[in-house]
């Protein structure tokens, strides 16, 4: 009867089985509050955990994506690398279209985590510039034979049948002359041979309609270009092919397109090495992967079963078919591309990495690329 | 009196039996061991998508790269031969890939010289005679192989295959190779 519910019941007899039963007590309302403060707390870090390693993810897939899309970038540069240079012109012992300048000894070459310009070699990627039709070398003035030690004036005129894509007619000498300016880079070009020079004046038109040019004057034949002649490194190695004599009827001048660079750029910001892109000598440098700490490149050469990793070949490496190792001997680009993530605030909670226990992720791709417009002697 | 009630107070709500709870833990250990089970398998599957996606990069440059000569020059090397179910020397190579330190080498026996190259996250290359690929457990390595066969299908024409394995695949994964062929003049 005591603990039936009627309306009989006192309030005050109501009042104290409320308060004894359905009620808190302290110590339970004390303990709750602990089990909840413990089990929201352990979610809580969970989840901040669960946060850090959901950044740390993303970063590695971000980093992940940018290697891949550089290496993309960089493969479709270099399989169209050369790209011109069997179209018209006789085909010389030269299959040019890639070269590397190399960073320095490659021994370890990091300041802690900072990367000086010695740790990253460069990658240049040539074509001839598609506007401009590869000159014929004519007799003209100079007794039948241009001598690229002189430096002055190989004399040349417009293919025959080439049209000029603006006019549709074929080219005027003034024209074709207007092609070639101050700073150009030039490739001269036999059957056999080749030399290369930059031009120190604007292609001018004279006697005869020639067009005469004025260019760095080159070494004696066979013996390496310094950086004057050859920026790109074409010929920065002794070459049997390296000539110096080209004359009219058998020899061409190819006015190369400015240079794509890949290289990475540490000045900038000394914190995020960042791999670049550019275009000619004075381009922009545009930015196309952050945080890169290891862009080395590794040629494999025509029929040769050494790889060269040091760019020029210095003398005392091996030849190969006969001839010394030079740019016109590559057959595949290997790139060695290593990224890392933003390095964080190091913390004993922070990811170290293997290499040095930085708290940051390392990545590595490691591909080969071939300069399909190479031809390889068929 | 007071006491007593509070003793007996338990007993009289029903709470639940040991059955119950052991049921209840039973049903939800297995969910939490299927959700488990699945991340585990999301890991892998994530680990071996990446692999596959590597190891399609390295078969087709390297068909590409044997494309590269046309049938009238073929290096020794480059002519019919090798095989895909054995290394032949000059017609394999592995590529090791780091997945936590930088590390990448590539150990080649073409043209007759076994050569590896390895290119550290300290700037360092080097080149090394031999197939001795640096120890690291955490590399992916990728075995190459590559089979050209002379006259097939038709006369003057040749078929070149290559195959890309991963030799070590990761945990919870399936196994990881890839296979193209193109036929070339």
């Amino acid at each position: 009867m005591k603990n039936t519910r009627t309306a009989s019941v006192p309030v005050s007899q109501r009042r104290a089985r409320c308060a004894g039963a359905a009620g808190f007590t302290l110590i339970e309302l004390l303990v709750a509050v602990t089990v909840f403060l413990i089990i929201g707390g352990a979610a809580m870090s969970l989840f901040r955990n669960h946060v850090s390693q959901f950044t740390t993810q993303q970063n590695q897939v971000g980093l992940n994506t940018s290697l891949r899309n550089a290496l993309t970038q960089m493969e479709v540069d270099i399989a169209n690398a050369g790209t011109g240079y069997f179209t018209t012109v006789d085909k010389a012992n030269f299959p040019i279209g890639v070269t590397i300048g190399s960073g320095g000894s490659k021994v370890a070459c990091n300041n802690g985590q900072t990367y000086p310009a010695a740790c990253f070699d460069t990658l240049n990627i040539l074509s001839v510039d598609p506007n401009t039709p590869p000159g014929q070398a004519d007799a003209g003035t100079q007794a039948g034979c241009t001598t690229t030690t002189t430096g002055t004036g190989s004399v040349i005129i417009p293919p025959a049948g080439s049209l000029n894509a603006a006019t549709g007619l074929p080219w005027t000498a003034a024209q074709y002359a207007a092609l070639f300016t101050t700073g150009n880079q030039v490739l001269f070009s036999s059957n056999l041979n080749y030399n290369t020079s930059v031009l120190t004046a604007n292609g001018a038109v004279g006697a005869g309609g020639d067009i005469a040019l004025q260019f760095q004057p080159t070494a004696a034949a066979t013996l390496a270009n310094n950086s004057t002649t050859d920026p790109l490194g074409i010929s920065s190695a002794p070459d049997p092919n390296l000539q110096t004599s080209f004359c009219a009827g058998t020899s061409w001048v190819v006015k190369l397109a400015p240079q794509i660079t890949y290289g990475v750029d540490t000045i900038t910001n000394p914190a995020n090495p960042a791999l670049y892109r550019k275009i000619g000598a004075a381009g922009v440098q545009t930015p196309i992967a952050d945080q890169i700490i290891g862009f080395r490149l590794v040629t494999t050469l025509n029929n040769c079963a050494i790889a060269m990793t040091d760019w020029p070949a210095a003398p005392g490496q091996p030849k190969c078919n006969g001839g010394n190792t030079n740019f016109n001997q590559i057959r595949t680009v290997q790139i060695s591309l290593i990224g890392r993530t933003t390095p964080l605030p190091n913390s004993a909670d922070t990811f170290h990495n293997a290499f040095d226990q930085g708290p940051y992720r390392i990545e590595a791709v490691s591909v080969t690329a071939s300069p399909r417009n190479l031809s390889m002697n068929d | 009196m007071e006491k007593s009630l509070l003793l007996r107070k338990p007993s009289r709500e029903r709470g639940f039996t040991l059955i119950e709870t052991l049921v209840s833990l039973a049903v939800l250990s297995i969910g939490l061991m299927s959700i488990a089970a699945l991340m585990s398998q999301m890991v892998g599957t994530s680990a071996q998508s990446r692999a596959m996606s590597t190891a399609a990069l390295l078969a087709s440059e390297k068909l590409e790269d044997l494309c590269h000569y046309s049938g009238k020059v073929i290096p020794a090397n480059l002519g019919a031969g090798g095989s895909l179910t054995a290394d032949v020397a000059g017609f394999f190579d592995d590529v090791q890939i780091s997945s936590s330190n930088g590390i990448s080498a590539r150990t080649t026996s073409e043209l007759g010289v076994a050569e590896t190259i390895v290119h550290r996250a300290d700037g360092t290359v080097t080149v090394a005679a031999g197939t001795a690929a640096p120890a690291d457990p955490d590399a992916q390595i990728y075995d190459r192989r590559w089979l050209i066969q002379a006259n097939t299908p038709v006369n003057n024409m040749r078929t070149i295959t290559v195959l890309v394995t991963l030799t070590n695949q990761p945990a919870n994964s399936a196994a990881v190779s890839f296979q193209v062929s193109t036929v070339r003049p």
